[in-house]
Formats: structure tokens, sequence, C-alpha cells
């Protein structure tokens, strides 16, 4: 009876913690994913001013592809710009149209690198000098939503490295106190409610995302081998507590 | 007047002449001549004042004509004045409501929805609303600034036309007064264009007058049947003893007399009396008639003769009841009163005459 309640504590225990694990890793992704979406979106587009000759487009380009921590860099010109934003709003494109044909200067889209994200004004201020800009455009609360996402993944993964950490270290004792006694049947019923607890613990995670799957456009489900991951950390936690409880 | 009484006098010559002397008749005739020459000098000045008025009438009317033509280019800018500031405030409600449209479009398009976190594309969205903005604000500053121009210009026409109408009001009193003084100089025209033919028929008829006295002396002078003394006769009838040959009033005294309308003087040589319509006229004394009839101008003429030179005349007589060559008691009736000028009661025009001398009769009459 007593056996059959430890077996039920440790799998309580570690479906609790799986689930804690695997939101983790949920948000994780989700940052991930979202960082990615966002930076794969983020521009900063350097208009010029005026009408500017090809061959100075071609020496304004080079030199903003010397520029360190440049992705990706595009000219595009004022017809092809106009002719883009006729097809996504052609409304606002026929309102202006009455005033003058095209408004819009020729301009670069410059992807910068995914370290220069922190570092974006002082880049901005160099590629201010390199040509007369008539406007520079980014999306500063895009940056720092990028930004925000990075770090909110560096935490979770921080954190649940952590995790990981600490259930190898049990993993470890616990190879360490198997090798001077043999493994008993109590330690592999608690071994399997640990890993069972832990298989909970991440259905009822997933059960709990679920619903929020179908809100979120930037939704990654995690990989597989970090729920793996967690659910022998489980187990691992399940065997060391079986452990730690023969020796008392 | 002085026609009637210059050819009064000229009868008085004629009916005086047998006891005239030779200078004493050139000297009447001289004082008629000299008479003609004063009315043809007043008449050569009245012809100048005519030519000056003529001068004067064509410059009025030219400047009449000039301020019609003024006040018809002040009305024609007057017109202009207030069509283009009927444009300008069309075009200004046009440019109010161009404002309005484009002001309603910017706040439209400012307020569109986009997001901040997502979406590059919306940069060239951003950017085309900027430039967009920027050209539109840039096409209100114009509006504004023709709207502020708009203002300005219909202020400006609005106070043109007010100083436009001001000035057609000041042309249009100025040309009433050209037009004004055009009626009056008209006018005095006129009257000076009847003076002018009044003052030529006197003279023609002073002229005729003069020759047709100088025809009469000239037969008298032949005849000389009342010659009965020299011409130096005196004549023996007291002072104020002759008898009135009418009850009424003194109309005309004797003497010279200024004629006001004219300018001129006229010499009276005897005395306008009035009487009532067809009153009877008494002979002042006794004496002979010797002419009863009609004379030019002055109607019905009896000439007395009172021996001595003396003659008594009566002019503008209506019926004779006497003949001529009859001899007249003082106080008789000779003939009936003519119509008075004025067409109430009559009157008697009465000379005494010494010789070609002409006597004041008030000194003659007795006294009333």
């Amino acid at each position: 009876m007593r056996t059959r309640a430890r077996v039920l504590w440790v799998f309580a225990f570690a479906a609790s913690v799986a689930l804690a694990g695997q939101t983790l890793i949920l948000i994780e992704r989700q940052c991930r994913s979202l960082e990615s979406a966002l930076r794969s979106d983020f521009r900063v587009v350097l208009f010029l001013r005026g009408e500017v000759s090809e061959p100075r487009v071609k020496v304004i380009e080079e030199k903003l592809r010397a520029q360190p921590e440049v992705a990706a860099i595009r000219y595009i010109c004022a017809d092809e710009a106009l002719a883009a934003l006729r097809r996504e709003d052609p409304d606002l494109v026929d309102a202006v149209a009455l005033v003058t044909d095209n408004p819009l200067p020729g301009a670069f889209e410059v992807r910068p690198s995914a370290e220069a994200l922190p570092r974006l004004s002082a880049w901005i201020d160099s590629a201010s000098g390199l040509a007369d800009w008539s406007d520079v455009r980014w999306k500063p609360a895009q940056l720092q939503a990028i930004l925000r996402a990075r770090l909110y993944g560096h935490w979770m993964r921080l954190a649940l490295s952590t995790l990981l950490c600490a259930a190898a270290a049990l993993v470890l004792w616990s190879l360490a106190v198997c090798l001077r006694a043999p493994a008993r049947r109590a330690e592999r019923q608690l071994t399997a409610a640990g890993a069972l607890g832990g298989c909970a613990g991440l259905a009822v995670a997933v059960l709990e995302a679920w619903p929020l799957r179908r809100d979120e456009l930037l939704w990654s489900w995690p990989s597989f081998w970090a729920q793996a991951a967690v659910v022998a950390a489980c187990a691992a936690l399940g065997w060391s507590m079986s452990l730690w409880r023969c020796e008392h | 007047m002085a026609l009637r009484a210059l050819s009064l006098a000229a009868l008085a010559m004629v009916a005086a002449a047998p006891a005239l002397a030779q200078p004493e008749r050139k000297k009447e005739l001289a004082r008629i001549q000299s008479e003609l020459r004063r009315t043809l000098i007043q008449l050569s000045e009245l012809k100048a004042s005519e030519k000056d008025l003529g001068r004067d009438v064509t410059r009025l009317e030219g400047q009449d004509a000039d301020s019609r033509r003024r006040v018809e280019r002040l009305l024609e800018s007057i017109r202009q004045a207030e069509g283009r500031r009927s444009d300008l405030k069309n075009r200004l409600d046009s440019a109010r409501q161009v404002a309005g449209f484009w002001t309603a479009a910017l706040s439209a398009e400012a307020s569109a929805g986009r997001s901040d976190f997502h979406g590059s594309r919306e940069l060239w969205a951003d950017e085309f609303r900027r430039v967009a903005i920027m050209e539109k604000a840039r096409h209100l500053r114009g509006l504004q600034g023709f709207k502020r121009k708009t203002e300005e210009d219909e202020a400006a026409a609005k106070s043109r036309a007010q100083e436009l109408s001001d000035r057609r009001r000041k042309a249009q009193s100025v040309r009433d007064g050209h037009r004004r003084e055009y009626e009056t100089k008209k006018a005095e025209l006129e009257r000076t264009q009847s003076r002018v033919a009044q003052a030529a028929l006197r003279a023609k008829e002073l002229e005729e007058s003069a020759r047709a006295l100088n025809a009469l002396l000239d037969r008298i002078a032949q005849a000389g049947r009342w010659r009965k003394s020299g011409p130096a006769a005196t004549l023996d009838i007291a002072k104020h003893s002759l008898h009135w040959p009418a009850e009424g009033k003194v109309l005309r005294g004797f003497g010279r007399e200024r004629n006001a309308e004219l300018g001129t003087w006229s010499v009276h040589q005897g005395l306008l009396i009035g009487s009532a319509a067809s009153a009877p006229i008494a002979a002042v004394a006794a004496g002979r008639l010797i002419f009863a009839g009609p004379f030019r101008s002055y109607g019905r003429v009896a000439i007395l003769d009172h021996g001595g030179g003396f003659f008594s005349v009566y002019g503008g007589l209506g019926e004779f009841l006497q003949q001529k060559g009859v001899d007249v008691g003082a106080g008789e009736a000779l003939a009936r009163a003519g119509d008075a000028k004025n067409g109430s009661g009559g009157s008697v025009y009465l000379e005494i005459r010494r010789g070609t001398e002409a006597l004041d009769p008030l000194a003659w009459l007795e006294k009333r």
C-alpha cells in the first residue's frame, strides 16, 4: 500500500514537472517562432531624395552592402514601389494620384542581420551619411518585439537548460547509487511512474495549449526530442526519488 | 417805348417844323442818329455776347458728352468689377470645398489602421502617405494662399467697385452741374437772342423813323402852312394852367428812363396817362387839330397847334371825335382813349412841344 502511494505521488510530481517543462518548451518555441517571423519581415527602408541616376544607385548600393551586419539589400525604384503599392492598396494610390502621378522616391530595402538589431540605431547613423536620404523608415515597435521575443526565448532556454542539467545530475546520482546496490522492483515502479507522470504532464500541457493554437498565427509545435527529454527527465526524477527513499 | 418816344419826338419836330430853326432840327436828327449808333453798338455787343454764349454752349455740350462717356466707362468698369468679384467668390467657394475635402481626406488617411509590429510593406504605404500628405499640405498651402489672395482680390474688387461707384456719383454730379450750367447758359442765350432780335427791330424802326422824320421835315418845310411866326415865337400860356387830357394817374413820366432788361436808356418826351376805357381825351388848350390819324407804331395820333410854336401831341388814341383842321376848345374832347397795354382801362400819351423842344407836361398841366 505504501509502495502504491509512493508510485502515485511520484506520478503526480513528475506530471507537474512535465507540465511546467512542456509549458516552458512551448513558450520558448513560440518566442523563437515569433522572433524568426518578425525578423524575417523586418526591413530598414532608406528613401532617396529626388531623382537619382542608375550609376549613382549602384554606388550607394555598394556602399550599403559594405556596411557591417547587412543580411540583404535591394533597390526598389519609384515605379516598382508604386506598382506594388497599387496592388496592395489601390484606393490609397488612386486617392493620392489625384494630386500627383507618383510621389514616391526610389529606396533601398535593407534587412539587417540578427546581430545588428540591438545596435540598429548605430547602424542607421552610419548609413545616414552614405547618401542624401529623404527619409529612413523602420518599425521601432517591431524591433522591440524582436528583441523582447529573443530575450524571452533565451530566458526560457536558460530555464529549460537548468532543468535538464538538474535532471542529468539526478540521473548521474542515481547511477552512482545503483552501482553500489542492485536495482529493486520498487525503483523500477517509481521510474516508470515518473516517466508516466512526465507523459501525463506533457499531455496536460498540450491539452492546455491546444485551444490557444487556433488563436496564434505564429504557433509552433515543440520538437519530439525536447519532449522526449522532458519525459526522460521525469523518469529520472522518479528513479532518483526511489533511490532516495530506499536509502532512508 | 424808346422807339415810340423817338417817333413821337420826330412827329413833334415835323409838326413844329415851320417854327423850328434848321440847326435845331439837325440837332434833333443828330440826337436820334446818336441813339441809333448807341443801339447799333449795343446790338454788336449783344451779338458778341451771343457768340460767346454760343461758344460756352458748345463747350458745355462737349463737357456734357465727355461726362456722359466718363459715366458710361465707369458703369462698364463697375460691371466688370462686379463680374470679377462674383467670379472670385465662386472660386473662393470652390477652394473652400476642395480644402475641406482634402482636410477630411488627410484626417481619414492619418487615422488609417496599421500595425506597428509587423509588415515592412507598410513602410512603403507610410512613406506614400507621408509624401502624399506633404503634397497635399503643399496643395493646401497653395489653396490657402489662393484663398487668401482671392479674399484680398475680392476685397480689392469691392473697394474698387466702391471707388468706381463714388467716382461715378461724382462724375454724375459734375455732369449734372454741367447740364444745369448748360441749361442756364442756353436759356440765357435764348434770352439774349431775343433781346438781340428786339434790339435789331428797334434799330430798324429807329432808322425808319429817322428817314420818315427827314421826309416829313422836308415836306413841311416846303409847305409851311402852319408857320405863323418865327422860330423864336413866345408862348402866352402860364405854367400849370393846362387841362389834363384824362383823369387817370401818370403811368410813365417825362425824361430819361433806364431799361434794366436791355441795359439801355430811353428818352421819354411826354407823359403816359391812364384813363377809363374809351374815356374822352380832352385838349389841354384851345388850338387847331392839324394832324389826326395813325402814325407808325403809335397808333392814332392827334396834334393840336396852340399857336406861337406851341403844340400838344396825343398818342395811342381810340376813336377820333374831331376832324382834322377844326379848332378845338380847351378841355374839349378830341378822341377816345385807346386801350391800355396791360389790358385794363385806357391810356393816352401826351407831349407838349415848343417848336422842336419837348417840354415837361407836368410843368404846364394843372396841379393835382
